[in-house]
């Protein structure tokens, strides 16, 4: 999941929050089990790893520790850049810290970017049902498209920490060279990554489906387990590809989200009317990683 | 309630007492339990469902939501699950977690006699689901009349409220729709045909087009303009509609923290309902309820003593420090 869309800017204004503190009167209890907390965090770090994308770090111990990969927070500014809070794939949970992967593509998203060292932020969460870690195998494949790279650190690490840890390979699709995500075949939990770029600067020409198809053309998918994210168009092409050869997959999906949490409807996804009485699923909590059998991918309505 | 308060924020509205003025508005607290993780319902005023039909519905195509200045715009089209099921499988949990009476139901229909089966409906389990008053969404196309808006359409809302109060005791909202020269005549039609009180203001009418593909931006073309731009839209109404009609306002329209409730209250709002600002803060309902406290424990005022104080005519010079929340 990335974000998107921003609204007025203001001026960042100095930090006022303790690092990692609760917003008082509201988080200041501690949430329930599974429960959700509105968490005043400042900005603890900063990388930029390509053209138009960084990492932000927040030192958030309550909170690092209840993520699951695949789980969203909804991020805001102080003082708000955007109406909306924004959902984010958490990037990394690891030692008391929240790492988030940004794309800056509008205002908002911009400005997110531009905030420094310190500055505060709100984080909401933590939603969705993430990846499934119940349901091993000998190799989990990771398709990325773009931003979509972000919950592939997360999950890796934690697959990697199963009794019996799967073999983890990412399929990585950008652009061009200047948009690949630093260091990420450095990345320890991956055990083989295979960048593809539309322009062929970097890795090879092509995108993640064409690397999707050159594994399962070298028969590298037999017992493995997917794992996508990305923009819709590209779960869409790479869904065609999957359900001929039916390797059980999970896909993360991005959508508008007003809310986060199953109270605003805004965040509709079309069922699969074979699968589903209904005729959309709420992402933010039948998500945002789905069952891609669950979805009508074809839907007039889809970007 | 808020720590060591001494204020009582209890109000009587429509011959309900609510244990405070502040509810959360139909549609953006879902049917409640999503709140089960968040925060203790229990503290709230009154919960007001979603828009419920008679059967499920499953709402626009997406995207259903855009930021844009001064708040958000959304065409969910009236998704919901339908009385029958929020009946089933929603009621016994909020019948668990609010006090008795802390329900408002909030329905709807595609002509006057579905608002009628509705009404029929919730009255009849009334005691079952600990329903405290029904809140009517008159902001809905008449599917027989062209597809109307029913709150646009003075003789529409005569016959929607006529068949409702026919069929149900339960104290009757009416929610009134912004997207009209002038509201009263609306508020005045509410009290004639017997509704206990009106709640405003509904979503304004917007609608935003997208730079890349030129086209409106939203699935469904236009949408309902909420956030904090209501604000002072919904303060003009409830202080216009106070001065037209006797029954008691449920004001709403932008409010996002204590000082927003409290300019309602002053323009003669009996109750507020927090909306959009729960979906950027789930607390925020919550932290409009001690902001009011304190701003009575402050001023030693009794809510009652608020309520309408900006229709008086002799001004009161409160320090700008003093006047703070
Ligand atoms: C996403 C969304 C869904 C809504 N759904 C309903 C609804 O089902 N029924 C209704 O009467 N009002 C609905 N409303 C209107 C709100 O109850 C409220 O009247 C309006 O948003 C103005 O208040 P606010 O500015 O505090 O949000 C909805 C508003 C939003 C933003
Ligand atoms: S984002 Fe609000 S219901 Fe999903």
């Amino acid at each position: 999941m990335g974000a998107q869309k921003a609204g007025a800017a203001h001026e960042p204004a100095a930090p006022t929050c303790v690092p990692g503190g609760q917003i008082p009167g509201s988080g200041g209890r501690n949430p329930a089990p599974g429960g959700v907390s509105l968490t005043h965090a400042a900005l603890a770090g900063r990388e930029r790893v390509g053209l138009d994308s960084w990492f932000l770090h927040f030192d958030v111990p309550e909170l690092a520790s209840r993520i699951l990969p695949g789980q969203f927070l909804m991020v805001g500014m102080r003082p708000p850049a955007t109406f909306l809070k924004r959902p984010f794939s958490v990037a990394d949970a690891a030692d008391g810290r929240i790492t988030l992967l940004l794309r800056s593509y509008g205002e908002g998203t911009l400005e997110m970017s531009r905030r420094r060292i310190g500055d505060p932020f709100e984080l909401l969460g933590p939603f969705g049902r993430g990846f499934r870690l119940d349901a091993p195998a000998a190799r989990a494949v990771m398709i990325a498209g773009g931003i979509g790279l972000a919950p592939f650190y997360i999950l890796a690490r934690r697959l990697k920490e199963l009794p019996t840890p799967p073999q983890v390979w990412l399929v990585y699709g950008e652009r061009s060279r200047e948009a690949v995500t630093a260091g990420v075949e450095r990345v320890l939990h991956f055990d083989r990554v295979l960048t593809y770029t539309e322009d062929g600067s970097a890795g090879e020409r092509g995108n993640a489906v064409d690397g999707f198809r050159r594994l399962a053309a070298a028969g590298e998918l037999t017992g493995a387990r997917l794992y996508a994210c990305g923009p819709h168009r590209m779960l869409e092409a790479l869904e065609v590809e999957r359900e001929r050869l039916g390797t059980p997959a999970e896909y993360s999906m991005e959508e508008r989200m007003g809310c986060g949490f199953g109270i605003c409807q805004g965040c509709a996804v079309p069922a699969n009317p074979a699968h589903s009485a209904q005729a959309y699923h709420l992402l933010c909590k039948a998500g945002p990683v789905m069952d891609p059998t669950r979805v009508l991918w074809s839907h007039p309505a889809l970007p | 309630m808020s720590g060591g308060s001494a204020a009582n924020l209890a109000v009587e509205l429509a011959g309900v007492r609510f244990q405070n003025p502040v509810w959360v508005a139909s549609g953006t607290f879902g049917y409640g339990d999503d709140f089960q993780t968040i925060f203790d319902v229990s503290r709230l005023g009154a919960v007001v469902t979603k828009t419920l039909f008679l059967g499920p519905r499953d709402g626009n195509p997406p995207p259903r939501i855009a930021e844009v200045g001064g708040g958000m715009l959304n065409s969910i089209g009236l998704a919901n699950i339908g009385w029958e099921a929020f009946r089933e499988r929603k009621a016994p949990w909020l019948r668990q977690h609010l006090p008795p009476a802390q329900l408002v139901v909030n329905v709807a229909g595609n002509t006057a006699e579905e608002y009628r089966e509705v009404a029929l409906r919730v009255d009849a389990a009334r005691a079952e689901v600990g329903a405290a008053a029904l809140e009517l969404n008159i902001s809905c196309p008449n599917v027989n009349e062209g597809g109307t808006n029913i709150g646009c359409d003075l003789r529409l809302t005569r016959e929607v409220l006529r068949e409702v109060r026919a069929v149900t005791s339960l104290p009757l909202l009416v929610k009134l729709s912004p997207n009209n020269a002038d509201l009263v005549p609306f508020a005045r039609l509410a009290e004639e045909e017997g509704a206990d009180g009106v709640s405003l203001i509904n979503t304004l009418y917007g609608m935003t087009v997208d730079l890349h593909s030129r086209r409106p931006f939203l699935g469904h073309g236009s949408g309902g303009l909420s956030g904090p731009s209501l604000l002072p839209v919904g303060v003009f109404w409830t202080y216009k509609v106070h001065q037209a009609v006797r029954i008691p306002i449920v004001g709403i329209g932008g409010i996002a923290r204590a000082e927003d409730a409290l300019q309602y209250l002053m323009a003669g709002a009996r109750a507020v309902q927090v909306g959009t600002a729960s979906f950027l803060n789930p607390f925020a309902s919550l932290e409009v309820i001690d902001g009011i406290a304190r701003f009575l424990d402050r001023h030693r005022m009794d809510l009652e003593e608020l309520i309408g104080v900006a229709h008086e005519r002799r001004p009161q010079n409160v320090p700008a420090a003093a006047a703070a929340v």
